[in-house]
């Protein structure tokens, strides 16, 4: 039998774990979510604005799969319902990251940014693809295949109901906002005015996004 | 202004960083008996992916069985414990079995229920890690014959929908 963890241990699961954990796993997507929705005239505010917005889809989406968690009982059924989705879901974010980290580093291959390039047509209708506002993002990417997560909603079955189950995982995704902020806060100190540093964050970028193309595809 | 900034930055994520490093040396803390056995490498701990495991402590030997074998990923499993003294069966009273990996994970508890035949058992689900790792330490609980007691034990997890390898 599964032991309960109270609300608070779904909060300190968060924050603990996503130092541990989503530091490491989840930075690509945060430094991804302040170069496409932070307007570079719009300051670290605008950016700041779009971390909040994406951690909020998120914890929307964790607490639909902590009420889906509560409602069924048991974690089989839902992580049988989403293994399927949340391939698909790392084969589109890695995909989104490597283009998106490609088309950043092009200006080192001469020619290949300029507009008439097959794949500056290529990766801008791909761009055109990614949602519009951060908070939609933090939805779709909500639903990454990601351990730490699938231990909360675990937990979560204990909870005996569906908004039991919502509130600890909504708890677990506040938890996790306080390292993944920080991680944006970095990036943004160190590579707004640094190239270097900009310019291997795009490698970073690159770099992850294939690891979670390659592990959406491979399972 | 920039340098200033830099320098933030670099406080930051040291900070992080930092985080990282504690975080990770605190998440796979080991029981006393399971630190004994990882001090002296991974081989010393008994592995029950595909057969029973025993730990023998002073006169008592703790025998952890898991099914199915080789146990899958986001599927139930059932982990069995059996305490023995002489070959004769003891109960491991408020006895419990927790899971953890390199990667930290947060909290796997389970209590054991009585079984048959002097056995208890916990019906538990693990998950895997995205970044591949598959290998949980496990760690059994409780009391015997009025001492505590905690012993470790491994095993690896099988993918879900992949064939036995």
């Amino acid at each position: 039998m599964i032991q309960a963890v109270d609300l608070l241990g779904f909060l300190a699961l968060g924050l603990l774990g996503s130092v541990g954990h989503c530091v490491g796993m989840c930075s690509p997507f945060v430094l991804f979510v302040s170069r496409r929705y932070g307007r570079p005239e719009g300051g670290r505010r605008t950016a700041f604005a779009a971390q909040l917005w994406y951690t909020a889809g998120r914890i929307v989406t964790y607490a639909v799969l902590g009420a889906l968690a509560g409602a069924l009982g048991g974690v089989v059924e839902l992580a049988g319902a989403l293994f399927g989705l949340q391939r698909a879901a790392a084969v589109v974010a890695g995909g989104v990251l490597v283009v998106w980290a490609l088309v950043a580093l092009s200006d080192l291959v001469p020619g290949l940014d300029s507009g008439g390039s097959l794949f500056a047509r290529v990766a801008g209708r791909l761009k055109g693809r990614v949602p519009g506002h951060p908070f939609a993002t933090g939805l779709f990417l909500g639903f990454l295949p990601c351990g730490l997560l699938y231990s909360a909603v675990i937990a979560a079955v204990g909870r005996g109901g569906p908004v039991e189950g919502a509130a600890a995982l909504a708890l677990f995704g506040v938890g996790t906002a306080p390292a993944l902020l920080s991680v944006s806060v970095a990036d943004e100190l160190l590579a707004r005015h640094r190239a270097f540093v900009n310019r291997l964050s795009q490698f970073f970028l690159l770099a992850m996004g294939a690891w979670f193309l390659w592990s959406g595809l491979s399972g | 202004m920039r340098i200033r900034e830099t320098l933030l930055g670099f406080v930051v994520l040291g900070v992080v960083l930092g985080g990282v490093f504690w975080a990770r040396g605190r998440g796979h803390a080991p029981s006393p008996s399971a630190s004994a056995g990882r001090s002296s490498g991974e081989d010393a701990i008994p592995d029950i992916t595909r057969a029973d495991g025993a730990v023998e402590v002073d006169d008592v030997r703790v025998t952890l069985s898991v099914t199915p074998r080789p146990p899958v990923a986001f599927a139930k499993s059932r982990f069995r414990v059996r305490v023995e003294l002489d070959g004769a069966p003891l109960v491991l009273e408020d006895g419990r079995i927790s899971f953890e990996m390199a990667m930290p994970m947060g909290e796997h508890r389970y209590a054991f229920v009585p079984a048959d035949e002097g056995w208890q058992e916990a019906e538990v689900v693990l998950p895997t890690c995205q970044s591949g790792k598959r290998r949980w330490y496990a760690t059994v609980e409780g009391t015997v014959a009025g001492r505590p007691t905690a012993v470790g034990f491994r095993l690896d997890l099988t993918p879900p929908g992949s064939a036995s390898p």
